[in-house]
């Protein structure tokens, strides 16, 4: 009789190939040697009884066995292994897992956003969590979405037309006119709303004097998915390389890490666009909290460990030099006022909407100063 | 006293992969490690929170370098280069004896483990995050790469230790850091 030993090393070997056709484009033997994992892992995930003596491995076993099912688009049968899953006595973090992909599963669900037809020029942003109920949302994680996604929008249309970084103030009329950004109205499901791109009213030739190259709508939209992307995977040096000016990098990462989920309240962020008649979607999972945690264990190679403090207060008098690498910003708390140095390029996008708001500012000691290492707008204590 | 050496045929010994698999892991780390013009026997930097410590590479001197560079997907040779170090590396610097696999939504995770654990293979595991760096840059540093890695990880009320090792081929050296 078969053991888990034999048969699982045997499913993640069929596993790693049908990842490396995936890789390659070759989605039906993909697909197919998933099927055959699937069955193994299975088989194996089913041989430990229910009982805690058998976790974690059970768990993690129909935790493999689900994934194996969902990248072979058997969403049924994923959801059944999730449920044997959680029927035994995983591990917290496994559960946690477990209920995700049921999350991502979902959330595939939504994302066909059932009544709603995009068009070329349309962009689908759906978020996911206990913020978000049918039909209806808190107002706050989705317009604070709306508003960065604007602000990357613009951003990139700037940098993708090659005009020099906007340090102060808002686009240019003329790329407002020609790159218009429209909200369609909102759809239940997860909570999706559509952007919608206006077709260029005229080609512009000129900004500020100087010839521009000839940047399509879609294509925008097509940049910004793949940056979001490469972020999300945490190809950050690829990411570096494809944006090239490190302001508009900071920028785009400033603005991503406000996008991207905040724990319970949003959980998923997903975006869909259709090219040539295909879907394409992105889900952002990688949570804030995870990016500040990384932050502090990264340190653990740092010789000299620099402090960090989190200051909690009202964001107040924010000072925007046009020539030095980094702004100004005031936290008032009960002690005092707190300086913070901002990079420039996190300065008007992401900082300044929480002018003369109650804010959680994390940042860095070097030297005399505190840089800013992250932002939010403080959680309503229960 | 002598510096340990990493033998590149010996993943089998550790990781619970198919032959094919540890040939494949072997080959690739090679290539990226004659790529970046070292030779068999070439000295590794491993740096922990607690110490740096050297070890040697070694492979076998039979290789068939033509039929690698052939093989070899140049796209994805770093990771996989990175994974067979790492493995070795993470199995000689815990307590863990065995590396295990297992699947999530985007792609395979390993985990540490113990032989002994016939039918029971992920019991008092612990995970293992890896990635590779073929030449350390301004714009991609190890650190950088460790901070990503660890943001990908769980939070630190995690059942299970996270370590993540990070293999930079040019020096070469990797760093393994313990999620708190």
């Amino acid at each position: 009789m078969s053991t888990v030993n034999d048969l699982h090393p045997k499913a993640m070997d069929l596993a790693e190939e049908a990842f490396s056709h995936r890789r390659k484009g070759h989605e039906d033997k993909a697909k197919r040697l998933f099927l055959e994992a699937l069955e193994l892992e299975q088989a194996a995930a089913l041989l430990l009884p229910v009982s805690k003596d058998s976790e974690p491995s059970r768990s993690i076993l129909f935790r493999s066995a689900a994934s194996l099912a969902y990248n072979a688009e058997d969403f049924d049968a994923a959801e059944r292994l999730i449920a044997f899953g959680l029927s035994g006595y995983p591990p917290l973090e496994i559960r946690d897992e477990l209920k995700n992909l049921y999350d991502d599963i979902n959330f595939k669900h939504h994302l066909k956003a059932q009544g709603i037809t995009l068009s070329t020029n349309q962009w689908l942003m759906s978020i996911y969590g206990n913020a978000t109920s049918y039909g209806g949302t808190l107002v706050e994680p989705l317009m604070t979405r709306v508003d960065r996604i604007t602000a990357l929008f613009y951003r990139t249309v700037e940098r993708m037309l090659g005009v020099e970084y906007r340090i102060t103030g808002s686009s240019k009329k003329e790329i407002k006119d020609a790159y218009g950004l429209y909200l369609n109205a909102f759809a239940p499901s997860s909570f999706a709303v559509s952007f919608q791109i206006g077709a260029p009213s005229a080609q512009m030739e000129l900004i500020d004097h100087k010839p521009i190259r000839q940047v399509g709508p879609d294509s925008v939209v097509d940049e910004l998915m793949e940056c979001l992307k490469l972020w999300e995977t945490g190809k950050e040096d690829v990411l570096k390389e494809r944006i090239e000016n490190e302001i508009y990098y900071e920028n785009f990462i400033g603005i991503a890490k406000q996008i991207t989920p905040d724990g319970d309240d949003v959980k998923q962020v997903g975006f869909k666009t259709i090219r040539r008649g295909k879907e394409r979607s992105l889900t952002l999972r990688k949570s804030r909290v995870r990016i500040r945690e990384a932050q502090s264990d990264v340190r653990q190679l740092e010789l000299q460990k620099p402090e960090t403090l989190t200051f909690d207060g009202l964001l107040k008098f924010a000072s925007t030099p046009q020539t030095k690498p980094y702004g100004t910003v005031h936290i008032i708390d009960v002690e005092g006022s707190h300086s913070v140095r901002v990079p420039i390029g996190l300065m008007k996008d992401v900082v300044q909407p929480y002018y003369e708001e109650l804010v959680s500012v994390t940042a860095g000691r070097r030297g005399d100063y505190y840089y800013l290492e992250d932002i939010e707008r403080q959680k309503a204590k229960n | 006293m002598s510096v340990p050496t990493l033998y590149l045929d010996k993943i089998q010994q550790v990781a619970k992969v198919s032959e094919g698999k540890a040939k494949k892991l072997m080959e690739t780390c090679v290539w990226c490690l004659v790529s970046s013009k070292h030779a068999n026997g070439v000295s590794l930097d491993v740096i922990d929170d607690t110490a740096t410590v050297p070890y040697l590479l070694s492979w076998p001197k039979q290789l068939d370098f033509e039929a690698i560079n052939r093989s070899v997907n140049q796209d994805d040779a770093t990771e996989e280069g990175a994974e067979a170090i790492a493995l070795l590396v993470a199995v000689d610097r815990t307590d863990f004896t065995a590396v295990e696999r297992a699947t999530t939504s985007t792609g395979i995770d390993y985990w540490l483990g113990y032989k002994d654990n016939l039918n029971n293979p992920f019991k008092r595991a612990g995970r293992l995050e890896i990635s590779g760096i073929l030449k350390e840059s301004d714009t991609n540093t190890v650190k950088a790469r460790t901070k990503t890695k660890l943001a990908q990880t769980l939070p630190s009320d995690s059942t299970f230790s996270v370590y993540v090792v990070i293999v930079e081929f040019s020096r070469p050296y990797a760093t393994m850091v313990m999620k708190k």
